[in-house]
């Protein structure tokens, strides 16, 4: 498995934000909210959730709202909406590095910017990427080089309580015995970022307790 | 409002710096070349530049082009939307491309691969991901330490006119040069009793209490 490095309260004007990398890839969350909505988004009976991703060149385009929805819908899930109604909460990504693992570290950055704002939120979520080599061998958040050349990436995210899964995202071809062993796998090291982010704001905590 | 102005008549700034004291810099670079966030007290740019080999413009057959644009993103601030060109957008657009591209900084020249048929198109993104203040100079000093950190894939070109662009595993990149390096300078002008007082890298809270203030380009061989 990479390495998982994070900063929380990076940004000083945003609610909650998180830096977070895997490996070399990097991504920068910031949350804001529950707070102001659009006439045009408000909801009655819950919170308005809204996703912005944007890669560190050019324009945002189509694969970057492909992962604005996949982000949205898993987030969604997870996020206590019902508590504020007729409000938004925005979350705003930014690409810094990429080395292939877009999804898994937006994802887990976004859920860390969410801890760090202090969104209220039925459980944690972490997504882990892994691929399937010609080989059958299963690698865990590979590089974009090894994603090259496997036979299928898999991407899930997974509940903090149960490790059930809450999205999957999968390119290639996999049949239902490597699929489930990929699923497995991830189960397995997703323990291990909910570790790491049991770790991150046990260190966030320490030091506001040392100021106080 | 009026803490500012009363800690300024009293001679000193609301967050203890001195009136030409410049907050803390620092200059993060990332793996792949040309990748460069900056903080600057509690401001925060990142800055890519990306390079591609593109046919130059008819006028200018043997230069090659840059192209610097701005992005405010959400989290800099809660009132910035995405996708919307507002003022500030503008104003740090030209900024950067006034100092960048107009003080003819980088040699265009060099960009060059073969005369009219490709030359090298450098685009500078410049993204705000927080606004603490003084977003002229951090921009600035983002894009140039991303333009300095930046390395061109070496070219070879055959004798029937194909270019071939290398890996960076291939052969070593080549690094970019600037001529002279553009240092931008913001301050901020209050008028407290009749008596002007200038600030310098006004932060976020310093800003909003003054209007539009001026800024200074300065290079080592000439002012612009």
């Amino acid at each position: 498995m990479s390495k998982h490095a994070c900063e929380l309260n990076f940004l000083s004007r945003s609610d909650g934000s998180a830096l977070y990398s895997i490996g070399n890839t990097v991504a920068l969350a910031s949350v804001n909210g529950p707070g102001e909505v659009k006439k045009f988004n408000r909801l009655y009976n819950r919170a308005y959730l809204e996703v912005s991703y944007s890669p560190s060149t050019g324009q945002s385009m189509i694969g970057e709202r492909a992962l604005e929805s996949v982000i949205t819908r898993t987030v969604e899930q997870v996020i206590l909406v019902h508590l504020h109604p007729r409000t938004a909460v925005n979350v705003t990504i930014q690409e810094m590095q990429s080395d292939g693992l877009e999804l898994s570290t937006s994802v887990n950055a976004a859920c860390l910017s969410l801890l760090d704002a202090g969104v209220q939120m039925k459980s944690t979520f972490a997504a882990v990427t892994c691929c399937l080599t010609p080989s059958s061998t299963i690698l865990i958040e590979p590089t974009a080089a090894e994603m090259k050349e496997s036979v299928a990436v898999a991407t899930f995210v997974l509940d903090g309580q149960a490790l059930n899964v809450l999205s999957a995202h999968q390119e290639g071809c996999l049949n239902a015995e490597n699929f489930n062993a990929c699923l497995k796998a991830c189960q397995t090291a997703a323990k291990d970022v909910f570790n790491f982010y049991r770790q991150a704001l046990e260190k966030k905590y320490h030091t506001c307790n040392e100021i106080s | 409002k009026t803490s500012i102005v009363s800690a300024i008549r009293a001679g000193q700034r609301y967050d203890n710096r001195e009136f030409l004291e410049v907050r803390d810099i620092s200059l993060n670079f990332g793996k792949d070349y040309g990748s460069c966030t900056v903080t600057l007290g509690q401001t925060r740019v990142l800055a890519q530049v990306t390079g591609e080999v593109v046919e130059p413009r008819p006028s200018r057959p043997n230069e090659g082009k840059i192209s610097i644009s701005v992005h405010l993103s959400p989290m800099a601030a809660p009132h910035f939307e995405s996708g919307r060109s507002n003022d500030l957008v503008d104003e740090l657009q030209q900024i950067l491309e006034r100092n960048i591209k107009e003080s003819r900084c980088l040699d265009l020249e060099s960009l060059c691969v073969l005369a009219e048929e490709s030359v090298w198109q450098l685009r500078v993104d410049v993204t705000v991901l927080n606004h603490a203040g003084n977003l002229g100079d951090a921009c600035n000093l983002a894009s140039v330490a991303a333009l300095r950190h930046f390395h061109r894939p070496d070219v070879t070109v055959e004798e029937d006119g194909r270019v071939t662009i290398h890996t960076l595993e291939e052969r070593e990149p080549i690094p970019t040069f600037m001529k002279k390096v553009p240092v931008c300078l913001t301050y901020a002008f209050f008028v407290v009793d009749d008596k002007c007082y200038m600030l310098m890298d006004p932060s976020e809270k310093e800003e909003r209490r003054t209007g539009p203030q001026p800024n200074v380009s300065h290079s080592q061989h000439d002012s612009a």
